[in-house]
Protein backbone atom coordinates (compact mmCIF):
# COMPACT_ATOMS: atom_id res chain seq x y z
CA UNK A 1 0.00 0.00 0.00
CA UNK A 2 2.97 2.29 0.10
CA UNK A 3 3.06 5.09 -0.42
CA UNK A 4 -0.50 5.63 1.12
CA UNK A 5 0.38 3.58 3.83
CA UNK A 6 4.21 1.80 5.41
CA UNK A 7 5.29 -1.19 7.27
CA UNK A 8 3.82 -0.80 11.23
CA UNK A 9 2.03 2.71 10.40
CA UNK A 10 -2.11 2.81 12.78
CA UNK A 11 -4.72 2.81 11.33
CA UNK A 12 -8.42 3.65 12.47
CA UNK A 13 -10.72 1.48 11.21
CA UNK A 14 -14.48 2.06 11.02
CA UNK A 15 -16.79 -0.73 10.65
CA UNK A 16 -20.11 1.47 10.66
CA UNK A 17 -19.27 4.51 7.99
CA UNK A 18 -20.30 3.09 4.46
CA UNK A 19 -17.10 2.79 2.15
CA UNK A 20 -17.59 3.67 -1.22
CA UNK A 21 -14.94 2.52 -4.24
CA UNK A 22 -11.63 4.76 -3.74
CA UNK A 23 -11.06 4.35 -0.10
CA UNK A 24 -8.94 2.33 1.86
CA UNK A 25 -10.46 -0.72 3.63
CA UNK A 26 -9.79 -3.95 5.62
CA UNK A 27 -11.03 -6.99 4.43
CA UNK A 28 -10.65 -10.92 6.11
CA UNK A 29 -9.66 -12.85 3.42
CA UNK A 30 -9.65 -16.58 3.29
CA UNK A 31 -6.13 -16.41 2.16
CA UNK A 32 -4.01 -14.36 3.84
CA UNK A 33 -6.60 -12.67 7.08
CA UNK A 34 -6.89 -9.33 7.46
CA UNK A 35 -5.40 -7.49 4.59
CA UNK A 36 -5.30 -3.51 4.14
CA UNK A 37 -5.95 -2.61 0.22
CA UNK A 38 -8.18 -0.06 -1.76
CA UNK A 39 -11.90 -0.70 -2.76
CA UNK A 40 -11.42 -0.69 -6.59
CA UNK A 41 -15.07 -2.81 -7.28
CA UNK A 42 -18.12 -2.96 -4.79
CA UNK A 43 -21.47 -4.28 -5.61
CA UNK A 44 -24.22 -5.90 -3.34
CA UNK A 45 -22.53 -9.68 -3.40
CA UNK A 46 -18.94 -9.03 -3.72
CA UNK A 47 -15.91 -6.57 -3.83
CA UNK A 48 -12.40 -6.12 -5.62
CA UNK A 49 -9.39 -4.54 -3.80
CA UNK A 50 -5.95 -3.13 -5.39
CA UNK A 51 -2.62 -2.13 -3.29
CA UNK A 52 -1.93 1.03 -3.95
CA UNK A 53 1.69 0.59 -5.01
CA UNK A 54 1.99 0.06 -8.61
CA UNK A 55 5.30 -1.84 -8.82
CA UNK A 56 3.78 -4.58 -6.46
CA UNK A 57 0.65 -7.37 -6.78
CA UNK A 58 -0.66 -9.37 -5.14
CA UNK A 59 -2.94 -12.81 -5.16
CA UNK A 60 -5.71 -11.21 -4.00
CA UNK A 61 -5.86 -8.21 -5.92
CA UNK A 62 -8.51 -7.88 -8.44
CA UNK A 63 -10.11 -11.16 -7.36
CA UNK A 64 -14.19 -10.72 -6.53
CA UNK A 65 -14.13 -11.34 -2.68
CA UNK A 66 -17.75 -11.63 -1.02
CA UNK A 67 -19.15 -8.53 0.10
CA UNK A 68 -19.12 -10.07 4.04
CA UNK A 69 -15.54 -10.20 3.86
CA UNK A 70 -15.33 -6.64 4.05
CA UNK A 71 -14.59 -5.43 7.58
CA UNK A 72 -14.77 -1.69 7.81
CA UNK A 73 -12.89 1.66 6.33
CA UNK A 74 -9.92 3.19 7.25
CA UNK A 75 -10.29 6.70 8.18
CA UNK A 76 -7.25 8.02 10.10
CA UNK A 77 -3.54 6.65 9.85
CA UNK A 78 -0.63 7.41 12.09
CA UNK A 79 2.58 7.64 10.29
CA UNK A 80 5.10 6.15 12.17
CA UNK A 81 7.77 9.26 11.96
CA UNK A 82 5.00 11.62 11.32
CA UNK A 83 1.70 12.22 13.12
CA UNK A 84 -1.31 11.47 12.09
CA UNK A 85 -2.98 11.93 8.63
CA UNK A 86 -6.55 11.15 6.81
CA UNK A 87 -6.48 8.85 4.72
CA UNK A 88 -8.09 10.04 1.61
CA UNK A 89 -10.09 8.33 -1.43
CA UNK A 90 -8.72 8.00 -4.22
CA UNK B 1 -14.46 -0.35 22.57
CA UNK B 2 -11.04 -0.27 20.15
CA UNK B 3 -8.89 -3.08 19.42
CA UNK B 4 -5.84 -3.34 18.10
CA UNK B 5 -5.11 -6.14 15.37
CA UNK B 6 -2.08 -6.53 12.79
CA UNK B 7 -3.38 -5.99 8.96
CA UNK B 8 -1.38 -6.78 6.04
CA UNK B 9 -0.84 -4.90 2.95
CA UNK B 10 -0.08 -8.30 1.50
CA UNK B 11 2.03 -8.73 -1.48
CA UNK B 12 3.51 -11.02 -3.51
CA UNK B 13 7.21 -11.66 -3.65
CA UNK B 14 9.12 -11.06 -5.96
CA UNK B 15 6.63 -8.25 -6.44
CA UNK B 16 5.58 -8.63 -10.51
CA UNK B 17 8.35 -10.88 -11.40
CA UNK B 18 6.85 -13.84 -13.10
CA UNK B 19 8.81 -15.65 -15.79
CA UNK B 20 8.21 -18.43 -18.16
CA UNK B 21 11.86 -19.11 -18.54
CA UNK B 22 11.81 -21.01 -14.81
CA UNK B 23 9.59 -23.57 -16.05
CA UNK B 24 10.85 -23.90 -19.63
CA UNK B 25 13.63 -24.84 -18.41
CA UNK B 26 12.27 -27.63 -16.32
CA UNK B 27 10.69 -28.91 -19.09
CA UNK B 28 13.81 -28.81 -21.26
CA UNK B 29 15.60 -30.83 -18.19
CA UNK B 30 12.69 -33.40 -18.09
CA UNK B 31 12.94 -34.07 -21.42
CA UNK B 32 16.67 -34.68 -21.66
CA UNK B 33 16.80 -36.88 -18.34
CA UNK B 34 14.10 -38.86 -20.25
CA UNK B 35 16.72 -39.39 -23.12
CA UNK B 36 19.52 -40.20 -20.62
CA UNK B 37 17.04 -42.73 -18.79
CA UNK B 38 16.64 -44.43 -22.64
CA UNK B 39 19.92 -44.46 -22.87
CA UNK B 40 20.82 -46.47 -19.99
CA UNK B 41 17.89 -48.61 -20.59
CA UNK B 42 19.41 -49.27 -24.08
CA UNK B 43 23.15 -49.94 -22.88
CA UNK B 44 20.96 -53.21 -20.61
CA UNK B 45 22.54 -51.37 -17.56
CA UNK B 46 22.54 -54.15 -14.86
CA UNK B 47 25.79 -53.03 -12.71
CA UNK B 48 25.43 -51.03 -9.93
CA UNK B 49 27.05 -48.02 -11.03
CA UNK B 50 24.34 -47.99 -14.08
CA UNK B 51 22.06 -48.64 -11.39
CA UNK B 52 22.77 -45.20 -9.10
CA UNK B 53 22.80 -43.66 -11.94
CA UNK B 54 19.47 -44.28 -13.02
CA UNK B 55 18.03 -43.66 -9.42
CA UNK B 56 19.61 -40.37 -10.26
CA UNK B 57 18.03 -39.83 -13.26
CA UNK B 58 14.37 -40.76 -11.86
CA UNK B 59 15.27 -38.76 -8.52
CA UNK B 60 16.20 -35.55 -11.00
CA UNK B 61 13.37 -36.02 -13.06
CA UNK B 62 10.65 -36.21 -10.26
CA UNK B 63 12.39 -32.88 -8.88
CA UNK B 64 12.45 -30.76 -12.31
CA UNK B 65 8.71 -32.30 -13.28
CA UNK B 66 7.30 -30.70 -9.94
CA UNK B 67 9.51 -27.41 -11.23
CA UNK B 68 7.07 -27.24 -14.21
CA UNK B 69 3.84 -28.04 -11.94
CA UNK B 70 4.83 -25.43 -9.42
CA UNK B 71 6.17 -22.95 -11.61
CA UNK B 72 3.44 -22.47 -14.15
CA UNK B 73 0.65 -23.12 -11.26
CA UNK B 74 1.84 -19.28 -9.81
CA UNK B 75 2.19 -17.75 -13.02
CA UNK B 76 -1.42 -18.64 -13.63
CA UNK B 77 -2.77 -18.94 -9.96
CA UNK B 78 -1.62 -15.39 -9.85
CA UNK B 79 -0.43 -13.42 -12.54
CA UNK B 80 -3.53 -14.51 -14.82
CA UNK B 81 -6.61 -12.37 -13.66
CA UNK B 82 -9.34 -11.50 -15.51
CA UNK B 83 -8.15 -9.23 -18.17
CA UNK B 84 -5.10 -12.16 -19.55
CA UNK B 85 -8.11 -15.01 -18.82
CA UNK B 86 -10.78 -12.84 -21.52
CA UNK B 87 -7.89 -12.65 -23.96
CA UNK B 88 -6.78 -16.32 -23.83
CA UNK B 89 -9.67 -18.73 -22.22
CA UNK B 90 -8.06 -21.82 -22.90
CA UNK B 91 -5.30 -20.93 -20.64
CA UNK B 92 -6.92 -22.96 -18.49
CA UNK B 93 -7.31 -26.34 -20.26
CA UNK B 94 -3.68 -25.79 -21.40
CA UNK B 95 -2.71 -25.19 -17.63
CA UNK B 96 -4.58 -28.31 -16.91
CA UNK B 97 -2.90 -30.11 -19.85
CA UNK B 98 0.28 -29.70 -18.68
CA UNK B 99 -0.43 -30.44 -15.20
CA UNK B 100 -1.13 -34.08 -16.83
CA UNK B 101 1.80 -34.38 -18.96
CA UNK B 102 4.12 -33.61 -16.39
CA UNK B 103 2.95 -36.17 -14.35
CA UNK B 104 2.94 -38.78 -17.26
CA UNK B 105 6.81 -37.90 -17.48
CA UNK B 106 6.57 -38.74 -13.68
CA UNK B 107 4.85 -41.59 -14.07
CA UNK B 108 6.50 -43.23 -17.17
CA UNK B 109 9.78 -43.29 -18.98
CA UNK B 110 8.30 -42.54 -22.28
CA UNK B 111 10.35 -39.78 -24.12
CA UNK B 112 7.43 -38.37 -26.22
CA UNK B 113 6.32 -36.94 -23.21
CA UNK B 114 8.78 -34.89 -22.43
CA UNK B 115 8.83 -33.83 -25.81
CA UNK B 116 4.85 -32.80 -25.81
CA UNK B 117 5.52 -31.19 -21.98
CA UNK B 118 8.49 -28.84 -23.77
CA UNK B 119 5.91 -27.82 -26.54
CA UNK B 120 3.62 -27.29 -24.32
CA UNK B 121 5.35 -24.88 -21.76
CA UNK B 122 6.36 -22.94 -24.89
CA UNK B 123 3.16 -22.30 -25.73
CA UNK B 124 2.18 -21.43 -22.16
CA UNK B 125 5.22 -18.94 -22.85
CA UNK B 126 3.92 -17.52 -25.44
CA UNK B 127 0.51 -16.71 -24.04
CA UNK B 128 2.32 -15.11 -21.08
CA UNK B 129 4.35 -12.45 -23.29
CA UNK B 130 1.81 -12.17 -25.69
CA UNK B 131 -0.42 -10.41 -22.71
CA UNK B 132 2.58 -8.50 -21.90
CA UNK B 133 2.71 -7.00 -25.64
CA UNK B 134 6.00 -8.66 -26.28
CA UNK B 135 6.24 -10.83 -29.35
CA UNK B 136 8.10 -14.54 -28.91
CA UNK B 137 10.22 -16.11 -31.22
CA UNK B 138 11.13 -19.82 -31.59
CA UNK B 139 15.08 -20.74 -31.20
CA UNK B 140 16.48 -23.93 -30.74
CA UNK B 141 17.67 -24.89 -27.10
CA UNK B 142 21.19 -24.71 -27.52
CA UNK B 143 22.16 -27.95 -25.35
CA UNK B 144 20.64 -31.24 -25.63
CA UNK B 145 17.81 -32.34 -26.25
CA UNK B 146 17.96 -29.15 -28.73
CA UNK B 147 14.12 -29.16 -28.88
CA UNK B 148 12.63 -25.83 -30.32
CA UNK B 149 11.79 -22.90 -26.99
CA UNK B 150 9.96 -19.77 -27.59
CA UNK B 151 11.72 -16.95 -26.05
CA UNK B 152 10.26 -13.30 -25.78
CA UNK B 153 11.91 -10.54 -28.26
CA UNK B 154 13.13 -8.01 -25.74
CA UNK B 155 14.50 -4.32 -26.30
CA UNK B 156 18.07 -3.56 -25.69
CA UNK B 157 19.11 -1.96 -22.39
Amino acid sequence: MSPTLLSGDLVLVCGWLKPKVGDVVVVNTEQVGLVIKRLIALDEDSLQVAGDNLSSDSSINRIPLPRDRLKGKVILGKEQRRGLKLIKAA
Amino acid sequence: MLRIETVQAHCDIPCKIYDPSLPQVAALSVARLLDLIQEIDLAGGSDVAQAAQLSRLVSQKEEQATIVKDEIRIIWGDYFKDPQIEAFPDIHSLVHSIMMTASKCKQNVDPANGVELVSMVNRFAEIFWETKGIKTKMVTAPYPPALPVAQPILEDA
